[in-house]
């Protein structure tokens, strides 16, 4: 279950959100589907397309960080929109590894509606931080 | 902090705020925010932050400036402008922002606000038809890889040579249109995969193409108006807001993670890892420029294909081609860009620097060489874009701006609602309805972007440009009112 909320004003021209998990895996859940439906109306997509991630990080910000910048670069490239994620990440001798599959559909502005174009995920205060809870991370999007 | 910071600045001339180089610890430079009193007090406290934060960058000269319309950014304030020592000094892709050469257009037109206002409506829709905005519009050109290449390498100039431009536009582009030292074989296949089907459309956000129309009594400068080619009563004028689109996200985002990689290898330090840089005399330094150049120059080559697009328009309705229709460009310029310029320093020398303008326009003064003869006499044209609502104005730079600013001023009126609040006090349609029997025609790929984009989420673009002004920065030329508009 994603557990994320946006932050209204937080930053003039963009967005930004705080995302919660228990885990690490809930946490990248969260923080991706909040990405993904900042992008469109995710019901409204059936997510038969999938597509691969692997990425390889020397910490856990920069696997966060690049895991979300591959939802905006499908949507870019492939224009596949996110809809659902299966994740895993683990830490190996102190290199932070992320494995997972984005599903999606190809979008279709005459079905999907339009929410915001997202250009890139920023370092702006970015954070990944361990609570008594679990993880939580803040993320804000340049639009 | 951030209200410390502010109390420290001090008003030391018309329009211009000087905050000194103690106000924060590490600070090399003071900042200089140009700004009228009532533009200052509003300004949000981020602003002053994050300027404060550029100075402390290594290799920064004489001072930081904020231009008139800042506001909250990440790394540099949007309007912040920057000028780095090239043997000491860093370049910084949060000085230059993710949408490298975002940038203004004006095409110029000899029709009649009475010729085209009984068709603004089938225009408008053409020209969305034909220059696709907002996401899943595709570019309607497909460029074979060469061509792509020779766009990376050589901007405008490519299209010209591909026949989606003229020759005669090159002249009135910001340096010619092409960058130099552009290298397209440092980029990713990423930012390849994100930008091959962009070219030749708008985008979204704040992105925009107008038509505009220019009124007797809006014309302050009418010698420079005249030599601009826009200083005829009731003349028609298009105005086209894009950059690099996802491309150069994707080069920016890119190079922003390596420098955070390689910085302490140099000992840099930075505040806010926004900042991230490397030196640019260093390996990576000399890549991120070369792969930014490239960028910039898919940017310049994405505001003439929508050019192209536009005069097809335009000919197609008005019957006539676009070269009778007296299609030519007034000017192009960037406000997301780093380039190396030489200008007078404090000392008294004149040196070749880094400039960073982020949300700032190259605003040179008369007599520059690098501006088309029949523009010297006047400084270069400076296109400020306000929101759809409330029109926008072109200057000229001035010789004031050269030695104040590293040849700088304002991009726009600058943000004043988020747009999460101009969304909850806006209805899209209703605007939409609104703005029509206002004489404003706006079609958007959707009313959510088009409430974003509402008059009241901007400043009072008067304001602003009279800030230029008082801050010797730019003078006003003409003001261009909207009467069509097509958004992402």
């Amino acid at each position: 279950m994603a557990e994320f909320n946006f932050l209204d004003d937080e930053a003039i021209a963009d967005i930004a959100f705080i995302a919660k998990g228990t885990t690490l895996i809930e946490l990248f859940y969260s923080a991706a589907m909040a990405t993904a439906s900042l992008q469109t109306d995710i019901n409204l997509l059936s997510g038969e397309i999938s597509a691969q991630i692997h990425i390889e990080k020397s910490s856990i910000e920069f696997l966060l960080k690049a895991f979300l910048d591959e939802i905006l670069y499908f949507k870019d490239a492939e224009l596949l929109f996110a809809k659902d994620f299966t994740i895993n990440v683990y830490e190996l001798e102190n290199r932070f590894y992320f494995e997972g599959t984005l599903f999606g559909s190809i979008f279709d502005f005459n079905i999907h509606p339009m929410h915001n174009d997202l250009k890139a995920i920023t370092w702006h205060d970015f954070r990944v931080t361990k609570t008594e809870e679990g993880w939580e991370c803040y993320v804000l999007i340049d639009i | 902090m951030d209200i410390d910071i502010k109390s420290k600045a001090k008003k030391i001339a018309p329009s211009i705020w000087e905050i000194p180089q103690n106000a924060k610890k590490g600070m090399n430079v003071p900042v200089h925010v140009y700004t009228n009193d009532l533009l200052f007090h509003n300004l949000d406290a981020g602003v002053f932050n994050q300027s404060t934060n550029v100075a402390t960058l290594p290799g920064v000269v004489d001072k930081v400036g904020v231009m008139p319309d800042a506001h909250y950014g990440y790394g540099f304030p949007i309007g912040g402008v920057a000028a780095m020592d090239i043997d000491e000094g860093v370049i910084s892709p949060g000085g230059i922002g993710f949408d490298i050469n975002c940038g203004m257009r004006l095409i110029k037109t000899n029709l009649t606000e009475k010729q085209v206002k009984p068709k603004i409506k089938e225009l408008v829709n053409m020209l969305f038809q034909y220059v696709p905005a907002g996401v899943g519009r595709q570019g309607m050109v497909k460029f074979k890889h060469h061509e792509f290449e020779n766009i990376l390498a050589e901007g405008s100039k490519a299209l010209v040579e591909l026949g989606y431009a003229w020759d005669d536009d090159l002249s009135f582009i910001e340096e010619k249109g092409v960058i130099s030292g552009s290298k397209p074989e440092l980029i990713s296949q990423k930012a390849r995969n994100r930008g091959n089907s962009q070219l030749g459309t708008l985008g979204s956000g704040n992105h925009f193409l107008e038509i505009q129309v220019i009124k007797k009594n809006n014309i302050i400068d009418e010698n420079a108006a005249k030599a601009f080619g826009i200083s005829d009563e009731d003349q028609i004028v298009i105005m086209v807001h894009t950059g690099s689109r996802g491309f150069g996200h994707q080069v920016a985002s890119e190079y922003l993670d390596k420098f955070l990689e390689v910085m302490p290898k140099y000992g840099i330090n930075v505040i806010d890892r926004e900042l991230a840089a490397a030196p640019i005399k260093s390996k990576e330094g000399e890549d991120y420029f070369a792969a930014m150049a490239c960028a910039a120059n898919f940017a310049f080559a994405n505001r003439s294909l929508i050019t192209h697009q536009t005069r097809e328009v335009f000919s197609k309705l008005f019957d006539d081609s676009p070269e009778n229709l007296g299609m030519g460009i007034t000017y192009d310029v960037c406000h997301n860009i780093a380039k190396f310029e030489k200008h007078k320093i404090k000392n008294g020398s004149t040196k070749e620097l880094l400039v960073h303008r982020k949300g700032a326009t190259r605003s040179f003064g008369p007599g520059s060489k690098d501006l088309p003869e029949i523009y010297q006499k006047f400084g270069q044209p400076v296109i400020i874009g306000g929101s759809m609502e409330t029109g926008s104005y072109i200057l000229t730079g001035t010789s004031r701006s050269m030695t104040e600013a590293f040849g700088s001023s304002a991009h726009g009126s600058g943000r004043l609602l988020s747009r999460t609040s101009a969304k909850k006090q806006v209805d899209g349609f209703k605007l939409q309805k609104s703005m029509e029997l206002r004489g404003i025609y706006v079609k958007g790929a959707s009313n959510k972007g088009l409430a974003e984009e509402a008059g009241l989420a901007y400043k009072d673009l008067d304001d602003v440009v009279q800030s230029a002004m008082d801050g010797g920065l730019t003078n006003p030329v003409v003001k261009l009112l909207p009467i069509g508009n097509i958004k992402g």
